[in-house]
């Protein structure tokens, strides 16, 4: 499985261009406090069909870094750098109007609380077909909500024509993410963000989720990024997996191996502190300390303070993101002692 | 099933509005026989006892309380008022004009429609202006232009409106003569006493309409309503303002009451020939049964705003006709 995985990954990177390039982000944001850096020089790229996991705890900078691709982020406060491109158009740099268009046609997104994302005030129909309104001028208020009804469907929602005039509030949160799923893929974006797109869930629920955007993945070829604290969610459904901490990425590279063989610490530390059915009587073991607030980022290495391999030079010097083995990067001073180990 | 719902509560709102009516016609009743000796009034300070009291007779003062109060609450339900004092005994109200019938409900039912006129023009032309200023302010905050709206507004809420209109009559129809100090006919007189009385509507419309509007442009779902790409001004008057609406809503019925108060002076000022100018003569002469009339009118017309306002309110929350 894990070597039909990396063949998968590297057919699709020969075969397609990407569709999503993002190179050495930048948030900062103006605080009462000074300014404070939140993501620091993040590079990826996606390609069609690909799923890129983006794993942190909260704080990590995963869910601003996208905040900053749809423009979600008010400047003042953030001061966003870098570059964001969606094939040959700079996100973070392109007239707002252009931009406007993109997101939520091109590129769009899948919020964490589909509850609070909703519209309380506005129908569950009036939201879906809006997408076809906007993005597509000239689509009669009737078309666009047979459409509302045909998405409700293929995101399974029973009675979709019945339930296309209900409000927000008249459905679970299993049910509002689907709806939120509908409005994100209406337009069959290039790209899809999902950004903890199960954490608001039951369980049980969540696994109907994730097995939902997997299916609408393989059905449409669209790129799916996907942002969790789920390292067992990366491991099931991301081709490449990205971990952040401090807001900067500690280490990249094909899902696959990564689990197999973390070259950082902090991916060690991660992947030990996730309950196993197998460890009845242990202790759940944790990585010590807290993520580091912004405000107070450690010196040299972020995650020095919390690592259990930690040297002299580690509070001293910041390691780079350096390549570690093919289509693998680290930022870790010991990265080579780590992937062996 | 929801219309059942949503009938149950309005036969509720209903029997709750006929008791606040009831209860508050009632202090009218009590209030407006401690004011004055109606009788006295009219026959003047040379009338003799036994005069003042045959004329008290003839109007009903001098039978027993609650036989009055019966009469009164009767007369409520079945639409007789009673007979104007001064009607018949002294000259005619209503500016000379005969009126058909000495009865006070249908002289005071004549003075409607320039009231309805006045303040339908005031909260029409307060609303046009008040949400677009509440809405620009709100979506650019903290600018110059949001500054301006918060100067003006506050302004509209301070200044008192008596003194507001005889300046507006200063200046327009005195100074520059463009249009007509008072008076009731052409479109030119309603401008003036609209003015004078949108001021304070105009004011508060607009502080409620920015800040509920900012309160909901900070909530998540507006987030997410432009990672879809929905342009700003979608967002504003269709995402924002739907939920901003009940507030909004509360505090246009809330300046329509006090409009509908307001009247009782601005029509006053502006020799206006509606319902308020009608109480402040009435009031003058104590026609009792007329002050009693043009009362009832007036509280029956803040009730039937304030349920006008509840409708709304089951349109722009569907949840609340579920709840109770």
């Amino acid at each position: 499985m894990a070597m039909a995985d990396i063949a998968r990954t590297a057919a699709v990177a020969e075969v397609a261009a990407p569709v999503l390039r993002v190179t050495d982000l930048q948030v900062a944001f103006q605080t009462p406090h000074g300014r404070v850096s939140a993501v620091n020089g993040v590079s990826y790229e996606i390609r069609p069909g690909e799923t890129v996991g983006i794993l942190g705890e909260s704080g990590s900078g995963k869910s601003v870094s996208v905040g900053a691709i749809m423009g979600l982020l008010d400047s003042p406060p953030a001061e966003i750098g870098g570059h964001v491109y969606f094939r040959d158009t700079d996100l973070l740099n392109a007239p707002p109007a252009e931009t406007r268009r993109i997101r939520g046609d091109r590129v769009s997104m899948v919020f964490q609380d589909a509850v609070t994302a909703l519209n309380p005030g506005l129908t569950v129909g009036y939201q879906i077909s809006e997408m076809y309104r906007v993005h597509r001028p000239g689509t009669s208020k009737r078309d666009a909500l047979n459409k509302a009804v045909a998405l409700m469907d293929q995101v399974k929602i029973p009675s979709a024509r019945q339930r296309v005039r209900s409000y927000p509030y008249e459905f679970s949160g299993g049910m509002s993410q689907r709806i939120m799923i509908a409005m994100a893929i209406a337009l069959a974006p290039d790209v899809l963000i999902a950004d903890e797109p199960t954490t608001a869930l039951d369980v049980t629920v969540q696994a109907q989720i994730m097995q939902l955007l997997t299916e609408l993945r393989e059905q449409t070829g669209m790129a799916l990024i996907l942002i969790t604290h789920d390292i067992g969610v990366v491991a099931e459904t991301a081709d490449r997996v990205m971990v952040m901490y401090g807001g900067r990425v500690m280490e990249s590279g094909p899902t696959a191996e990564v689990v197999a063989r973390p070259a950082h610490p902090y991916t060690i530390g991660l992947m030990n502190s996730v309950p196993r059915a197998e460890m009845k009587h242990e202790k759940l073991r944790t990585i010590e300390g807290a993520p580091p607030v912004l405000t107070a980022m450690p010196s040299g290495c972020p995650f020095h303070p919390r690592c259990a391999k930690r040297q002299p030079e580690c509070s001293r010097d910041r390691p780079s993101l350096q390549s570690v083995a093919l289509g693998r990067e680290s930022a870790c001073h010991f990265a080579a002692e780590v992937l062996g180990a | 099933m929801i219309s059942a719902i949503t009938g149950g509560y309005f036969a509720r709102r209903l029997l709750t509005s006929i008791i606040m009516l009831v209860l508050v016609m009632s202090v009218v009743f009590f209030a407006d026989r401690q004011i004055g000796d109606p009788a006295r009034m009219v026959l003047g300070t040379t009338a003799t006892e036994d005069d003042v009291r045959e004329l008290r007779e003839r109007m009903g003062l001098e039978d027993p309380m609650w036989v009055q109060y019966q009469r009164f609450i009767v007369g409520m339900a079945s639409g007789d008022m009673g007979d104007t004092f001064r009607y018949g005994i002294s000259k005619p109200l209503n500016h000379g004009e005969i009126p058909d019938s000495r009865k006070t409900l249908p002289i005071a039912m004549d003075r409607l429609p320039p009231t309805l006129l006045l303040g339908g023009a005031t909260i029409l032309f307060s609303v046009i202006v008040a949400l677009p200023l509440g809405i620009y302010a709100a979506v650019r905050p903290r600018t110059f232009g949001d500054r301006m709206v918060n100067v003006l507004s506050l302004a509209g809420v301070s200044i008192v409106e008596y003194w507001f209109a005889l300046i507006l009559i200063l200046l327009f129809a005195v100074q520059l003569d463009w249009l007509p100090t008072s008076g009731y006919g052409t479109a030119a007189h309603v401008v003036l006493p609209a003015l004078a009385l949108s001021l304070r509507p105009i004011g508060r419309i607009t502080q409620i309409a920015r800040s509920s509007m900012l309160d909901e442009l900070a909530k998540p779902y507006i987030t997410a309503a432009r990672g879809r790409g929905i342009p700003l001004r979608k967002i504003a008057s269709v995402h924002a303002l739907k939920n901003a609406a009940i507030p909004i809503v509360t505090t246009i019925g809330d300046e329509t009451i006090n409009v509908v108060t307001g009247v009782i002076i601005i029509e006053t000022v502006f020799g206006w020939p509606g319902i308020g100018a009608l109480t402040v003569e009435a009031l003058a002469i104590r026609d009792v049964p007329l002050i009693e009339a043009t009362i009832f009118l007036l509280v029956l017309m803040v009730l039937a705003i304030n349920l006008i306002v509840d409708l709304i309110y089951t349109v722009l929350n569907p949840r609340v006709r579920f709840g109770a």
